[in-house]
C-alpha cells in the first residue's frame, strides 16, 4: 500500500538501504511512515529468516547475513545506500561492492 | 618433578569452544533463491 | 340632416322626424279637393308629373272630401287614402287650410343619404323655405293613418290616430313599429312604441311605452325584452328631442355582466340638427351573475398554493368572490354623449351582492370610455363585505396613463393571515405596474411562519402577460417554525433566477428564486442551530428547493454537532420536508469521529429527522488510532432531541466488516454514548492490521487469526469516557522479538480511545520464538497511555523449571530498546539438555538465574545473563568423540575429565545475540568420576578419579547452533593452567578458529 511506495522512494533516494546483516537500514533521516515501513519489512524478513534458518539448520543471524551477501552483491543500484559490517553507510557507484568476508 | 599427591587445589582448565558456523557457499544459492521467491520482502 | 352617424345617433335622429312625416301627410290630403280642385289638381299634378287617382266626392266652401286617393305609381302608390276631408278656412288674407280629416291613409317613404324621399308626394311639397321647420296652424283628424318608411337601419311602420290643432294641441296615438333594425354595430328586433302624441305651441310631447324585443351590440350589449316609458319633448322645429326616458330589460347582459333585469331611468337630450345628444340617468341591474364558467374556474384555481402559508387563504377568498359574483345588483349614474365624438361615463357606481359584498366607485369622474381618449377612470373605490377584504383608495386613469393608491385590509382565513401594504398602481403606455409589500402568517409544512414579508413589484402588460419581482427583494420573517425547527428573525435577499421571480408563460407559470448567502439561526429540539448556505434556490416548475455549500451547526460549547453539505435538495409535502444530499461531512457533538463523503436521502417530519445513506468515518485524533472506514447502511434519526445513528463500518479497500456502531446522543444535555460491536475481524493475507490502524505498523506483521469484542464510548459536557473488551482465541503474528504463535486472551480497556487498560491484563502465548522457542507462556501486562506496555510479569515453563519475565515497561511509540529481564527458577539441566536433544552431553543439576534481554530493531540479545546451580550441584558428562585433532595433553585430559564430572557449583554467564552468537562462560569445580586417559602426566596415579578440577569453559556458539549442533563441539582449544596461577577470572584466550563444517 502507501507504505510500500514511500519505502521504494526512500530506497531510490538513498535514504534507506540494504545492510550486510540481511536487514533494511535507515541511512538518512526519514519520516515516521518510512521508518515504520522499514520496521514492518524487517519484522517480516525476520519471521521468514527464522523459518529458513531452522530449515537450513543455521543460526538466524547467519542466514540473514547470507541473504545480506546476495542483496549487496546484486540488488543495490548505483546511487542507493548500503551498509557493511563496519557500520559505515556508503553510496553504491558503478564498481561492485566489497563484500564482507563471510560472503565467500 | 612435580610431586603428585591429592592436590589440595583443583586442576584449572580453561577451555575455549568456538562453534563457528561458516555458512558456506552452498547456502548462497539458497539465499538467492529465497530472495527471488519473496520479492515483496526485497523492494527495489 | 347630418351625414351618416354612429348607431345611437342614427336611431334617435329619425325618431325625431316622425312627427314631421305626420305633418306632411296632412298637407298632401289638403290638396285633394273635389273636381274643381280636381282639375286644378290634375293640372298641378300633371305639372309636377305626379300620377294620381282620386275621386273628389264633395267640395264645399269649407269642406272638400276626396276618396280612394292614390298618388304615385298605380302599382305602388306613394300615398293612398280611403277618404279625406279638407276644411278650408277663410281668413283675412283669403282661404287657408283649417283642418284635415283622413282615414286609412297609407304613405310610403324612404330615407336615402339621410334625406327623406316620399316619392310622388315630394313633388307636391313646397320647396324648402330655409326657415326652421314648424307645424302648420291647422286642425287634423287622422284615423288609422299609416306610413311605411324604409331607412338604412330597417323598415319602420307608423300608425297615427289623433286629432287636434296641429301646432297647438293635436292629441293622438302614434304606433311606431320596427320589426328589425341594425345600426352602428347594433341589431334590434321587435321595436313597438305606442306613444301618445300631444303638440303644443312650444313643443310636441311624445309619451308612452316603448318595447324592444332584443338588442345586440357586438359582445358588449345583449339585452332582451326591453320595455320602457318615453316622455319626450320634440322641438317644434323638429330640431331637438329631450325628456325623461326609462327602460327596463329582462335578462340582459351588458359589458359581460348578465343580469336578470336592467333598469335605466334618465333624461335624453338630442340636438337633431347637430346630430349630437346626451343621455344621462341612473342605470341599474339586479340579480346579475358572472358567467358560470368563470365562477367555477375561480373556485378551483387556487390549488397551486397548497402547502404554502397562503394555502388556507385561497379557498375562502375564491369562494367569497364566486359568491359575490353569483348574485349581485348595481347602479350608477350613466352619461352618454354622442356627436362628433362619443363618450360614455358611469359614475357613482355602487354594486351590492347577495353575499353582502359592496363595491362603490364614487367622488370622481367615475369610469368611462371616450372614442378619442380611450378608457378613463377617476374616483374613490371602496370594496367591503361578503367575506372579501376591505379595499379603499383612489385611482385616476386617463387614456393609458394614470396612477392609483389602495389600502387593502388584512385578510385572514382559518389559520392564515395576509396583510398588504398600500398598493401603488402606475399605468403606462405598455401596461400597469402594481407595487406593494405582502406580509403573511400561515402554516408551512407541519409548522408555521409569522411575518413572512416580501415587497412585490407586479407588472401587467397590455397583452395580459404578468410578472412578479424582476429584481431582488428582501424576503424576511419574524419567526419560522417547521418540523421542530424554530428560526429567529431573518432578512434574506431573494433574487429572481430568470427575468422574474414568477411570470406568466403561454402555457402556465414559470420562474424561480435564489437566495445568495443564506444565513439562518434558531433552535431545533431545544438546541441552538445556525444554518448558512452559499445559495438556496427554488424553481416554480419543480416544487422544492436546492441548496449548495450548506453549513449547519447544532448545539453549543464543544458539543456542537457540525454538518457541511455540498449539495442539498428537498421538497415540502404535507408531511414535512424530504430530499437527497451529497458531499456531506461533519461531526456529531463530542463523538471523536469525523464524518465525510456522506450521501443519501433525508426526511424531516414533525421534528423527526431521518437520514439514510453512505458515509466515511475517520478518527478525529491528530494521531488517528484507526484508518478511515466506510459505511453504506447508515441510518440516523433525530427524534425528540435525541440523535440515534447506526451503521456497519467497513474497511474501504476490502469491504471487510470491521464494526457495527450504534450512537445515541441527547442534544439537550449534549451527552450520549456509542456502542462498537466487532463481531469478528479475521486477519490474513487479504487483511492485515496496518490496513485498519497505523499503530501496529512496525510492531507486528503477518498477523493471522480473528479478533472480536465490544467497545463503549460515553460522553457528557464534562468529557469523553470509553471502555472496551476484545478477545482472540488464537492469533499468530510476527513481532520484533520473533514470531508468536497461538496468542489468546482478553483485553479490557479502561480507556479504549486512549488505549489504556487496568492492571492485570493477561495473554497466553502458545509459542514465542525470540531465537529459542518457548511455549505456553502467560504474560500479565497493562497498556498505558502513549503506547506504553507495562509488563507486570510473565511465566513460561522451561525445562522443568520456570522462566519469569520481570516487570518492565516497553515503549512502542518510539523505536527504542526494550529491556526485558527473565528470571530462571529450577531449570533442570537434564530436561534442558534433553529438550534441546544434545545427544552427546548429559548432565543434571537444578539451576536458577537471570537473563536480562534487550530487544531492538536488530533483534534480541542477552546482556550478562547469569545461571547458578543450586546446592547439591550435579553431574556433567561429555561423551562426544573428539575430532582427531591434536588436542595436546591438556586437551585430552580435559575431555577425559569431562567424560564424567561431579560438580558442586556451576555458574554460567551468558552474553550475545539470541539469533546469533552467544558467549557463555561456564565456571565450575568438580571431581572426575572417570579415570583420566591419555599419557600420564609425570607422577600422576593411573586410576585417578576424584581429582578436583576447576573448569573455565568459554563457549562461543550461535545460540541456534548451540541448540542444534552442540553435539559436535569443534576445535576445543584450551589451555590448562595448573593450579599455581589461581587467577580467578579466566584469562582472555586468543581466538583461534578454523573453518569447520
Amino acid at each position: 500500500q502507501a507504505g510500500d511506495a514511500a519505502l521504494t522512494a526512500a530506497i531510490a533516494a538513498g535514504q534507506v538501504g540494504e545492510q550486510s546483516d540481511g536487514y533494511l537500514g535507515v541511512a538518512k533521516p526519514v519520516g515516521a511512515d518510512v521508518r515504520a515501513a522499514v520496521e514492518s519489512l524487517n519484522i517480516k524478513r525476520r519471521a521468514a529468516y527464522t523459518d529458513q534458518a531452522a530449515k537450513h539448520g543455521v543460526a538466524l543471524r547467519e542466514w540473514a547475513a547470507t541473504v545480506g551477501c546476495q542483496t549487496l552483491r546484486g540488488r543495490v543500484k548505483p546511487g542507493q545506500a548500503y551498509l557493511l559490517p563496519d557500520g559505515v553507510w556508503r553510496v553504491k557507484d558503478s564498481s561492485p561492492i566489497a563484500l564482507p568476508a563471510n560472503c565467500g | 618433578c612435580i610431586q603428585v599427591k591429592a592436590p589440595e587445589k583443583p586442576i584449572e582448565i580453561n577451555l575455549n569452544v568456538n562453534v563457528k558456523q561458516e555458512v558456506v557457499v552452498r547456502l548462497q544459492k539458497d539465499a538467492q533463491e529465497f530472495i527471488t521467491e519473496n520479492p515483496e520482502l526485497f523492494p527495489q | 340632416m347630418a351625414g351618416e352617424t354612429p348607431s345611437m345617433r342614427k336611431r334617435l335622429a329619425w325618431l325625431a322626424l316622425l312627427p314631421g312625416l305626420l305633418l306632411l301627410l296632412l298637407l298632401a290630403l289638403w290638396l285633394a279637393r273635389k273636381p274643381i280642385v280636381a282639375h286644378f289638381v290634375d293640372r298641378a299634378l300633371a305639372d309636377r308629373g305626379v300620377a294620381a287617382r282620386y275621386r273628389i266626392t264633395g267640395v264645399g266652401p269649407f269642406v272638400q272630401r276626396i276618396e280612394n286617393l292614390s298618388l304615385g305609381d298605380a302599382a305602388a302608390p306613394d300615398l293612398v287614402a280611403d277618404w279625406a276631408e279638407i276644411r278650408i278656412g277663410w281668413g283675412v288674407d283669403g282661404p287657408y287650410l283649417a283642418g284635415v280629416t283622413a282615414s286609412g291613409a297609407r304613405l310610403r317613404g324612404r330615407i336615402v343619404d339621410g334625406a327623406l324621399r316620399l316619392g310622388a308626394v315630394d313633388e307636391l311639397l313646397p320647396p324648402p323655405s330655409g326657415k326652421p321647420f314648424a307645424l302648420p296652424d291647422m286642425d287634423a283628424d287622422l284615423r288609422d293613418a299609416r306610413m311605411a318608411l324604409e331607412t338604412p337601419a330597417g323598415r319602420v311602420g307608423l300608425v297615427l290616430d289623433g286629432k287636434g290643432r296641429l301646432n297647438r294641441d293635436f292629441r293622438g296615438r302614434l304606433m311606431v313599429h320596427v320589426p328589425r333594425f341594425a345600426a352602428g354595430g347594433c341589431q334590434g328586433a321587435g321595436l313597438l312604441a305606442p306613444v301618445d302624441i300631444v303638440t303644443g305651441e312650444a313643443d310636441i310631447r311624445l309619451r308612452g311605452p316603448v318595447d324592444l324585443g332584443g338588442l345586440r351590440c357586438g359582445e358588449a350589449v345583449r339585452l332582451d325584452q326591453l320595455s320602457g316609458r318615453a316622455d319626450l319633448v320634440l322641438g317644434t322645429a323638429l330640431d331637438s328631442l329631450r325628456g325623461p326616458v326609462s327602460l327596463l330589460a329582462e335578462k340582459g347582459e351588458l359589458a359581460g355582466v348578465a343580469a336578470k333585469q336592467w333598469r335605466f331611468a334618465g333624461r335624453m337630450e338630442a340636438d337633431i340638427g347637430a346630430a349630437s345628444g346626451r343621455i344621462s340617468g341612473d342605470i341599474g341591474f339586479v340579480e346579475a351573475a358572472a358567467p358560470a364558467g368563470w365562477r367555477d374556474a375561480l373556485a378551483t384555481a387556487p390549488t397551486g398554493l397548497d402547502g404554502s402559508p397562503a394555502g388556507p387563504l385561497a379557498p375562502p377568498l375564491a369562494e367569497a368572490l364566486a359568491r359575490a359574483a353569483g348574485n349581485f345588483g348595481g347602479k350608477g349614474r350613466v352619461a352618454v354623449r354622442y356627436g362628433k365624438a362619443i363618450d360614455l361615463n358611469i359614475a357613482d357606481i355602487a354594486v351590492a351582492s347577495a353575499s353582502g359584498a359592496r363595491l362603490a366607485l364614487a367622488d370622481g369622474k367615475g369610469f368611462g370610455w371616450s372614442s378619442d381618449k380611450g378608457v378613463f377612470l377617476d374616483g374613490a373605490l371602496q370594496l367591503a363585505g361578503g367575506g372579501l377584504p376591505a379595499v379603499a383608495g383612489r385611482m385616476t386613469l386617463a387614456g393609458d396613463v394614470g396612477q392609483g393608491r389602495f389600502t387593502v385590509a388584512p385578510y385572514a382565513a382559518r389559520d392564515a393571515r395576509l396583510a398588504l401594504a398600500p398598493v401603488l398602481i402606475a399605468a403606462g403606455p405598455n401596461g400597469y405596474r402594481l407595487r406593494t409589500a405582502a406580509t403573511l402568517d400561515g402554516p408551512l409544512g407541519d409548522g408555521r411562519v409569522r411575518g413572512l414579508s416580501l415587497p412585490l413589484d407586479i407588472r401587467l402588460a397590455i397583452n395580459g402577460a404578468w410578472s412578479v419581482n424582476p429584481a431582488c427583494a428582501p424576503l424576511a420573517f419574524e419567526s419560522l417554525a417547521v418540523a421542530g425547527l424554530a428560526l429567529a428573525p431573518a432578512s434574506l435577499p431573494l433574487c429572481p433566477k430568470g427575468d422574474a421571480l414568477v411570470a406568466s408563460r403561454r402555457n402556465g407559470v414559470a420562474g424561480g428564486g435564489a437566495i445568495r448567502g443564506l444565513r439562518l439561526s434558531g433552535r431545533m429540539s431545544g438546541s441552538p442551530l445556525t444554518m448558512a448556505s452559499r445559495s438556496f434556490g427554488f424553481d416554480i416548475g419543480t416544487p422544492g428547493f436546492t441548496a449548495d455549500a450548506v453549513a449547519v451547526r447544532l448545539g453549543q460549547g464543544d458539543a456542537v454537532s457540525r454538518l457541511d453539505i455540498a449539495r442539498l435538495a428537498g421538497r415540502t409535502d404535507p408531511g414535512g420536508l424530504g430530499g437527497t444530499f451529497t458531499g456531506a461531512a461533519g461531526k456529531i457533538a463530542a463523538v471523536p469521529l469525523l464524518l465525510s463523503e456522506g450521501a443519501g436521502r433525508w426526511r424531516l417530519a414533525n421534528a423527526d429527522l431521518a437520514i439514510d445513506g453512505s458515509i466515511a468515518v475517520a478518527d478525529e485524533a491528530a494521531e488517528p488510532r484507526f484508518n478511515p472506514l466506510r459505511s453504506d447502511d447508515v441510518r440516523l434519526t433525530l427524534i425528540d432531541g435525541t440523535v440515534r445513528a447506526t451503521g456497519q463500518l467497513r474497511e474501504p479497500a476490502t469491504n471487510v466488516a470491521v464494526a457495527s456502531v450504534a450512537i445515541d446522543h441527547d442534544l439537550g444535555r449534549s451527552s450520549g454514548e456509542a456502542e462498537l460491536d466487532v463481531a469478528g475481524i479475521t486477519f490474513g493475507p487479504a487483511l492485515q492490521p496496518e490496513q485498519l490502524t497505523r499503530l501496529t505498523l512496525g510492531v507486528v506483521a503477518n498477523v493471522a487469526g480473528s479478533v472480536s469484542g465490544r467497545g463503549h464510548i460515553g460522553w457528557t459536557e464534562a468529557g469523553v469516557a470509553s471502555t472496551g473488551t476484545f478477545r482472540t482465541d488464537s492469533l499468530d503474528l510476527a513481532a520484533a522479538f520473533g514470531p508468536v504463535k497461538g496468542l489468546s486472551g482478553e483485553i479490557h480497556f479502561s480507556d479504549l480511545l486512549g488505549l489504556e487498560t487496568p492492571p492485570g491484563q493477561e495473554v497466553r502465548l502458545a509459542e514465542v520464538n525470540p531465537g529459542v522457542a518457548v511455549e505456553a507462556g502467560v504474560v500479565r501486562y497493562r497498556l498505558l497511555a502513549g503506547q506504553q506496555v507495562q509488563i507486570e510479569g510473565g511465566r513460561w515453563p522451561f525445562s522443568g523449571g520456570e522462566l519469569f519475565l520481570e516487570p518492565t515497561t516497553l515503549d512502542f511509540a518510539r523505536p527504542v530498546e526494550r529491556r526485558m529481564t527473565f528470571r530462571v527458577e529450577g531449570l533442570d539441566a537434564a530436561q534442558f539438555i534433553q529438550r534441546f536433544d544434545f545427544d552427546n552431553i548429559a548432565g543434571t543439576g537444578i539451576f536458577d538465574g537471570t537473563l536480562p534481554m534487550v530487544f531492538d530493531d536488530a533483534g534480541g540479545r542477552i546482556e550478562n545473563g547469569r545461571l547458578l546451580v543450586r546446592r547439591g550441584g550435579g553431574t556433567l558428562a561429555y561423551v562426544g568423540e573428539l575430532s582427531n585433532e591434536d588436542l595436546g595433553t591438556y586437551g585430552k585430559m580435559a575431555f577425559d575429565a569431562l567424560k564424567s564430572i561431579r560438580y558442586d557449583n556451576l555458574a554460567i554467564a551468558l552474553n550475545g545475540n539470541l539469533d546469533g552468537e552467544i558467549v557463555s562462560e561456564i565456571l565450575f569445580t568438580g571431581i572426575n568420576e572417570q579415570p583420566l586417559g591419555g599419557e600420564r602426566l609425570e607422577g600422576m596415579a593411573k586410576e585417578l578419579t576424584g581429582l578436583p578440577f576447576k573448569f573455565n569453559i568459554t563457549v562461543r556458539a550461535p545460540f541456534r547452533g548451540l541448540v542444534s549442533t552442540a553435539s559436535n563441539f569443534v576445535d576445543p582449544t584450551g589451555l590448562i593452567r595448573n593450579q599455581g596461577k589461581g587467577d580467578s577470572n579466566p584469562p582472555v584466550q586468543a581466538q583461534e578458529s578454523e573453518d569447520k563444517r
